[in-house]
């Protein structure tokens, strides 16, 4: 076992206890904060080697985006930890009942290639947070940004408690075989597949996950809405980052009518946003690597090219592209697109639309466009999706009071904001009693008797409320 | 009382770019669920997560254990005739049938039993992505410190144990204490034990049975460790093992090497609080760590450098009739909480949803390429959060 040692190591830390105190935790996260500004260039630098990213969104993404999460982990940090007073009955009245925030032990995570600083260092600030030490293992796909965690960010955090490890599947699969006391998963491949080898790696020693998948978020478009913005909105969100992102918008559904109409808006959208030809636009990203390239590039035999569908192997470029026409059977229907590539399936009309989002398994997000809020809010009611966007898209994610995870396919878990802390915590229910007063335990001791029961009920019982309640 | 408040969409905090729009959690079901229950409260660890699978509007299928055969006839002929048999089944299974059950996708599977069958359960979902509460059990310590009003804990301590005739998840497993302690704990428990029992517990009708002769048998099996101090009396045509406290037993012993589930309590000597804690960090996690103590820092020391699904000072089993603490395991003890909102919880996926407004596209142009320093600046003016300082004007 390569990486027994090391797991060890870090649960020697662990017991210690150096990870509990608020003042530690602050230190390490504010040597996150330091990380950020001193390496941003250099981190900027190593997304755009590894695929072409443009600096506004790794700047946005990977900086911006990681230091909000920090500072609203520091901002509440204080208040996240202490010990929750609960509600007590009669017999525990004179008692002292809490939730205590207790942190899980030895954590880890494992970070994808699509956002690789973002979705390495968003679960760690609440691991960090949460008291942990953690062992984190960033994407083997993007090498630069791998080489730039595993040497720089041992640096910034204390290498008795926080470790990074660089693996490809076969080490990682023997990283797995440790036990672990959280393992945080964010994966990308298409297909379920990973998530359910690590959540199967996890049940042999009954390690609780978190899984962040993926899957094909479905984008209604009503037949009222403000054309233009639509298509504005849903472009942004397809071809944001080449269209690596797991919230993006993977199909549209809409009616014929609108089909045409959202073609040639989204056309003057592409144009606005890339120029007449993107592969110029330095505000346009690339496919991460050669395979990925080859899956998506296949995925344009679907439907018919209606916008874009230029390629160049050497530059791994794939220009923003819409199909239209496009059959539930054709193979970018098949899977998650993972690409610049966005296809419109024609349905009558909106029940239709709902029928094919619930056939298929639930999504990361589900977007819904409409000027009618009834009609976003049935979609919103009629389906199951980890997240839900109405009249934009990926922009749910970026409000760290809501929840952001996935459901069935789509993964399980939440995270972002408190839900971070609270993921890597293990909420204790405590009681503590008083040695005295023995008298109040009296009646719960054999010889058991109906007068014993007969109180005992009546101290308690909780009773149904009326409802007719005086306010 | 709760439900329609726990049901509500839950408004949460905006930035400045989402300003105008509405942002909240939705509490939606996850679907078809399954609750598989044990034979220790049969109708309980079926009904409590039953409730909130239900109050999360779930449709349900239970599987109550084949253990406690009356009380799975009754649950199987009876529940359905109260129930919508359109959303919520009764199946009785074996390990066979269940293992078949299992093949079959459910969005939420709630687990209460052993360990060992927990990672089956946990693998078997892993194949679906299934989500999953295990609520399973271990050897939950019982430190009793120097300085305490040695009747109470007696009492307390013989009453956790010896509820249900030991088979409760949450039962003080063992006890650890000092050498001089446990001279004044013995005649203390011996005193608990006649005034709850008499002097022939076999007689008490307040005093339970072993569920099978299976259980019995692996139970009578774990009084050979150490020596028998009180007890130590069984009858196997009754199932009948008496309130038993065993000495001088060692870690090696059978008794400290898998859950008891029986009315024995061991007694391992430690020297301090401190030997104490180290005993109970170098073994898996247990649902509960009971801590006794007149100095209320000895317990929060205790409850500080211990890892456990939850904690009691100075009593047993109390923690759990509070719906307003969450109840759950750790590690080998189990993943996931419940009772009282947090069963609901459980069972309720939190969507995380904006709506924004058809129009005011003029708010998102800074996010469009081309990208622009200046728009740069306007995104993050936007939407970035600053960090607080540390002096602030109250």
């Amino acid at each position: 076992n390569p990486y027994a040692g090391l797991v060890s190591h870090l649960r020697a830390a662990w017991l210690s206890g150096k990870t509990r105190p608020m003042e530690y935790r602050v230190a390490q996260l504010e040597a996150l904060g330091r990380f950020l500004d001193e390496k941003k260039q250099d981190i900027l630098e190593a997304t755009a080697s590894d695929m072409g990213k443009p600096s506004f969104e790794a700047y946005f993404t990977e900086i911006l985006l990681c230091k909000n999460e920090l500072n609203n982990t520091l901002n509440n940090l204080s208040h996240w930890m202490k010990d929750e007073h609960v509600d007590k009955n009669l017999v525990t009245q004179l008692d002292s009942a809490f939730i205590r925030k207790d942190p899980y032990g030895v954590v880890l995570i494992i970070a994808p290639w699509n956002y690789p600083i973002h979705l390495l260092l968003v679960p760690l600030i609440g691991a960090i947070a949460a008291g942990n030490c953690v062992v984190v293992k960033p994407s083997e796909t993007t090498k630069n940004t791998e080489r730039l965690v595993a040497e720089m960010l041992s640096c910034y955090l204390d290498n008795d408690c926080f470790a990074v490890v660089t693996a490809g599947v076969q080490e990682t699969t023997r990283l797995l075989e440790n036990k672990f006391d959280y393992i945080f998963f964010t994966g990308t491949s298409r297909g379920p597949s990973v998530g359910r080898i690590i959540m199967t790696a996890a049940a042999k020693h009954l390690t609780p996950v978190t899984l962040e998948l993926g899957g094909k978020n479905p984008c209604y478009v009503s037949d009222t809405c403000n054309v233009q913005n639509v298509a504005q909105r849903v472009a942004w969100g397809r071809f944001f980052n080449a269209g690596q992102t797991c919230i993006a918008p993977d199909y549209v559904l809409c009616s014929v009518e609108m089909q045409e109409k959202l073609m040639p808006a989204l056309r003057e959208a592409i144009t606005e946003f890339f120029g007449s030809n993107p592969r110029e636009s330095p505000d346009f990203g690339r496919i991460v690597g050669d395979k990925q390239f080859r899956r998506v590039r296949a995925l344009l035999c679907s439907g018919r090219v209606a916008i874009g569908g230029q390629t160049d192997e050497k530059e791994r470029y794939i220009a923003p592209t819409v199909l239209a026409d496009v059959l539930p059977s054709d193979p970018a229907m098949q899977e998650e697109i993972f690409g610049p590539i966005l296809p419109i399936v024609v349905v009558a009309n909106m029940d239709e639309a709902i029928d094919f989002i619930n056939a298929r398994p639930r999504p990361l997000a589900i977007y819904a466009f409409s000027c009618d809020s009834k009609v976003v809010n049935q979609v919103l009611e009629r389906t199951s999706s980890g997240g839900f966007c109405g009249n934009d898209t990926l922009m749910h994610v970026t409000l760290t009071s809501l929840p952001f995870g996935g459901m069935g396919n789509s993964g399980l878990g939440k995270y972002h904001g408190k839900f971070t802390f609270d993921t890597f915590t293990h909420h204790r229910g405590c009681l503590h009693r008083n040695m005295g007063l023995e008298a109040l335990n009296a009646l719960r001791y054999p010889p058991y008797s109906q007068q014993k029961l007969g109180l005992l009920t009546a101290t308690f019982e909780i009773k149904r409320k009326g409802m007719c309640t005086l306010l």
